[in-house]
């Protein structure tokens, strides 16, 4: 009989006091037919707590990988991920399923709400999964919907749809946002309000948020900028002074 | 309520009418189950509660001249419950202001004032006995209903030389004569020319002048006793009389004929319904895969934002258990219902004397078991296959099999000149090959079904023509008292109005091959026979100085080939025979020999013959086949009926309707199933054409979008359906002859015996409805597509 490993619990925390998200040699094959594809290679990231965080790149270059993997969606081939110090690369499907309902809020490009739940119903399908949610009517005041509480998504506008998408990512209250070109299908108006609204969680709730995005502009409004291309970190940016939503061109 | 559940029922609200077909197939299967289970075990029941009502005999013991004392014994006989002695004789029927004019009569004894120990009979109409010296007797209820006797009304019967005519004291159902069988080789003895006729004992013993002793004793025997040890204790102390004939309930001609109807019955009232289960449950799978795959996107999302696998599988699984208990109960309660009426037309067409529906609870519960697993197992499957996919995969939208230009246009390159309007169809079939397989394969199961059921109609009808039709040749057939001379041919072929008639002589024998037996009738033919045809497939057969043929059903009962010497033991008599082969023949088993080969099998011993005064002689016919000149039917009968010793004439064509009148209950039974697999083959291919269209809401209304007009959508749906609708009806076509062949084979016995037969007109018909209700069935799914709101769809991610 094998003794038990004392040190499983150590070498499953990490010393992160600030950061929200560590990326330890992270890398991730898929097996497309017979063809190996290399969407992430050897990627090393510390991001910190409590910012706003643009990981940029062109289609093709590994970020919605990237996410995927931090939203515990999908699992690295190789390395280590630590979101607020635990890690998450290799927890079987229950622990990720825990890990994404507790930590993790997402946004997509596409919203995916469910058709058949008005707006507030598809933000209370996601606090029916936590023990303490915030309040649904709260969140949608605070995405600045709360007159449209009734609606189902056919009658909402694209903004408003994403909106809702930024309530139910909220309501479960998790430290970690994940948006995946929230902006992507919204026109250019719409999707600075998005961005507003994502900007205004960062600084009012102290939540970090990580957005992907092909999208240049949007670097600006960050406080870190990591650029990846070809599933490799390019370069990692800080940015002393982002600008503000409204004052972005594109 | 927790919104995951909410989201369960606005989906089924949303998706109601697919949801609702689903349902309907489960129900269908469930219902089918249900009434022809529940059917067979209340037409069992009522048998046994008429049995158990009516005292009917475990035993029967036939010696003539059983004294009264010695049927005394028999009552103290350790396992001896109790014992009725009875007279039986056979007699003559005269009805001269009758259409029949004469019929073959069987009377039996019953207590004058006392109800009979065993073999009582029920009072239908009238009166049992009533204590008064009128000549008065019961009729059995189907001879009364034939020939349209009331109580009240007097019958003359023939004893002897001696007519007497009787009151009609009421109407009766005897547990002996559920099935009134003449004997264990005339299963189908027409009403018109036999009957069943109760007297009271004393009366007939004097017209008997039988003193005081019986023909049978009916036993019945004790709950817990052995009844071959009972039968044993009987035979001994019946031995001083002579050794008595025994007939054991199971043996009794009805209850044989009874329990072989019963047992395929029983058969087809399973396999069948297993058989709707089944397709139910594939197609069930298909669409649950179907409508599940269309929720991967909210599969994905329900795995982003923290709900469990098991979550996530019970709320698929929530949509099967919703769909598979409302329609396994719903199902079941039409079961129910469907089988009381089933078993009210059964019982009604025997005359049963009593009906028992009692609610069979353990099948309520199989059916509703069965709905409810089929349902629930063809949603795990999709469920936990969609459970298998990443997250970030479900979220995709599934991408098509196969992409690139189908073989088919690389086959066919003319294909690929055509316009899209023909070329989408055939790529689509390619596209979604799991969409294309499950329509056609669902296709052909609705196809097959149908066909099962409607070739039990064809392949009855094609043995019905041919037994009347090719084999029977003649339109009457007369049979005497006892054989006569072949002499009477001569006096009967001058009759005006008759073209041909021919002998026949039948002897009861029993076949034995091996460790295998049976008993039969073998028919002695002339080598000249024309009346009677003898077939094997197309080809005629004549009758063979070489050995006997046999009909093919025994090939299987005795397992014997052709070459192999089978051993004939008549009453009298037994010789071996070589078998030269076989013939078709649809109804009973009989074997064939050369006419005088039949009469040295029957020929009584020289003193025997001669102590009975039966003829023996070597030109002696026990019935004559006539074939006559239809205009003049009813003076030949009148010539036919002044012969001697003729018992009665059997008229082929009103036998043939009352063999239809017969086959009324088995054409309802199989009617039902028809209607049920029709219902089904619809509400498979609705569903399906359906699904097709909806699942494709954004792909049509992004092609409407870009202007293409709804007739050119329309066009394309329905020949996308129709293409895959014909390559189902191709495969439905072989599954369903398949299908027919099994079914027919489970159904047949030795009383019938089917070929598979399906007419082409059948395959034509079904084809047309197939068609026809594809294109009902796109009706409801193209008006939804040219009512959507296309912005809106195009704008929904989820659909």
């Amino acid at each position: 009989m094998t003794m038990p490993q004392v040190n499983i619990v150590e070498s499953h925390q990490h010393e992160t006091a600030n950061e929200a998200v560590i990326l330890d040699k992270v890398s991730k094959t898929y097996q497309m037919g017979e063809v190996k594809v290399n969407a992430l290679e050897n990627v090393s990231l510390e991001l910190p707590k409590g910012e706003f965080i643009v990981i940029l790149g062109p289609s093709g270059s590994g970020k919605t990988t990237l996410l995927n993997l931090l939203g515990g969606m999908d699992s690295p081939s190789q390395g280590e991920i630590y979101i607020n110090g635990s890690s998450v690369g290799h927890l079987n499907t229950t622990a990720l399923t825990r890990h994404r309902r507790e930590h993790i809020g997402f946004i997509f490009q596409f919203f995916n709400l469910i058709p058949s739940l008005t707006a507030e119903e598809n933000i209370a399908f996601a606090a029916d999964l936590v023990k303490n949610p915030r309040d649904t009517q709260d969140v949608l005041r605070r995405v600045g919907l709360e007159d449209r509480a009734d609606h189902f998504p056919s009658q909402l506008s694209g903004g408003e749809q994403q909106r809702v998408a930024i309530a139910r990512a909220l309501v479960t209250d998790p430290p970690l946002i994940l948006a995946d070109e929230p902006t992507g299908s919204l026109d250019y108006e719409t999707g600075k309000l998005i961005l507003k609204v994502l900007r205004k969680i960062v600084s009012g709730e102290g939540k970090t948020v990580v957005l992907v995005t092909h999208n240049a502009a949007i670097a600006q409004m960050a406080d870190r900028v990591v650029r990846l291309r070809s599933g490799k970190v390019q370069e990692i940016k800080q940015n002393p002074v982002p600008l503000p939503p409204d004052e972005l061109e594109w | 309520m927790a919104t995951i559940q909410r989201k369960l029922w606005r989906d089924l609200r949303r998706q109601l009418w697919q949801f609702a077909a689903v349902g309907l197939i489960v129900l269908l299967g469930v219902a089918l189950f249900g009434a022809s289970y529940m059917a067979y075990q209340n037409l069992n029941s009522s048998y046994q509660y008429s049995y158990e009502q009516l005292k009917f005999m475990d035993f029967l013991v036939t010696q003539r001249q059983l004294p009264g004392e010695a049927v005394q014994t028999l009552e103290t006989l350790p396992g001896v419950a109790a014992t009725q002695g009875r007279l039986q004789r056979e007699l003559r029927v005269e009805m001269p202001e009758m259409d029949a004019k004469r019929a073959e009569g069987r009377v039996i004894s019953l207590p004058l004032e006392t109800r009979a120990n065993v073999n009582d009979v029920k009072i239908e109409r009238g009166d049992y006995f009533r204590a008064d010296s009128t000549p008065q007797v019961l009729v059995l209820k189907n001879f009364a209903e034939y020939h349209g006797l009331e109580p009240g009304d007097i019958l003359a019967l023939t004893i002897g030389e001696e007519t007497v005519n009787f009151r009609v004291q009421g109407i009766a159902t005897s547990p002996e004569y559920l099935w009134v069988a003449k004997s264990a080789l005339e299963f189908f003895p027409s009403a018109r020319n036999f009957g069943v006729f109760f007297m009271p004992e004393g009366q007939m013993a004097e017209l008997f002048d039988t003193r005081g002793s019986y023909d049978q004793v009916a036993i019945r025997i004790a709950a817990n006793a052995d009844r071959s040890e009972v039968i044993e204790r009987v035979t001994e102390v019946l031995s001083p009389y002579g050794l008595p004939e025994i007939t054991v309930r199971e043996k009794w001609p009805s209850t044989r004929m009874l329990d072989m109807d019963l047992k395929a019955f029983s058969q087809v009232a399973v396999a069948f319904p297993l058989l709707f289960l089944a397709v139910a449950a594939f197609v069930i799978y298909s669409l649950l895969t179907r409508l599940i795959m269309a929720q991967r996107p909210q599969i994905g999302l329900m795995k982003a934002v923290g709900y469990s696998q098991q979550q996530i599988r019970n709320h698929y699984l929530g949509f099967a258990l919703v769909v598979g208990l409302s329609a396994s109960l719903l199902g079941s309660a039409l079961g129910y219902i469907l089988s009381i009426s089933a078993t009210r037309l059964y019982v009604k067409l025997l005359g049963l004397p009593y009906l028992n529906t009692d609610p069979r609870w353990e099948t309520i519960f199989f059916g509703l078991l069965a709905g409810l697993v089929v349902a629930l197992l063809a949603g795990y499957f999709p469920a936990r296959a969609a459970l298998r996919l990443p997250p970030a995969e479900a979220m995709r939208e599934a991408a098509p099999v196969s992409s690139g230009r189908p073989w088919l246009e690389r086959v066919f390159p003319a294909l690929a000149g055509r316009s899209f309007t023909w070329r989408l169809p055939f790529r689509s079939l390619f596209r979604s090959r799991w969409r294309s397989l499950t329509t056609i394969l669902g296709t052909a199961a609705g196809i097959a079904l149908i066909l099962v059921g409607v070739s039990f109609f064809d392949a009855f009808d094609y043995a019905i023509e041919q037994q009347f039709e090719r084999i029977q040749n003649y339109d009457l057939r007369l049979s005497f008292n006892s054989p006569r001379p072949e002499s009477i041919l001569e006096q009967i072929q001058t009759i005006d109005g008759i073209n041909r008639a021919e002998g026949m002589l039948d002897l009861p024998v029993r076949l034995e091959f091996g460790q295998n037996s049976t008993t039969t009738l073998v028919s002695g033919l002339a080598a000249n026979n024309e009346l009677h045809g003898l077939y094997q497939g197309n080809k005629r057969v004549a009758i063979s100085e070489e050995g006997i043929l046999l009909t093919s059903n025994l090939r299987q009962v005795l397992g014997v080939k052709v070459g192999d010497e089978v051993s004939v033991q008549a009453p009298s008599n037994s010789a071996s025979y070589r078998v030269v082969g076989f013939v078709d023949q649809p109804l009973g088993t009989q074997g064939f020999l050369p006419l005088d080969e039949v009469r040295r099998l029957s020929a009584l011993p020289k003193a025997l013959s001669a102590l009975l005064g039966r003829r023996t002689a070597q030109d002696s016919i026990s019935s004559i086949m006539i074939n006559s000149n239809p205009e003049a039917s009813a003076a030949v009968l009148d010539r036919l009926y002044q012969l001697d010793g003729v018992a009665a004439i059997q008229v082929m064509d009103r036998f043939r309707s009352e063999i239809d009148d017969l086959m009324a209950l088995f054409n309802g039974f199989i009617g039902v199933m028809v209607i049920f697999g029709v219902a089904l083959a619809l509400a498979i291919v609705f569903n399906i054409v359906t699904t097709n269209i909806l699942e494709r809401r954004r792909e049509i209304a992004t092609m409407r979008t870009i202007g293409t007009p709804r007739s050119k959508v329309a066009l394309m749906l329905t020949l996308e359906n129709i293409i895959t609708g014909l390559l189902g009806g191709l495969l439905g076509f072989g599954l369903g002859y398949l299908g027919a062949g099994f079914f027919i084979g489970i159904y047949n016995s030795d009383l019938l015996t089917m070929s598979t037969i399906i007419y082409p007109r059948t395959f034509v018909l079904t084809g047309l409805g197939l068609v026809l209700i594809l294109l009902i069935s796109e009706l409801p799914g193209i008006l939804s597509v040219n009512r959507m709101n296309l912005a809106e769809v195009t704008k929904e991610q989820f659909i």
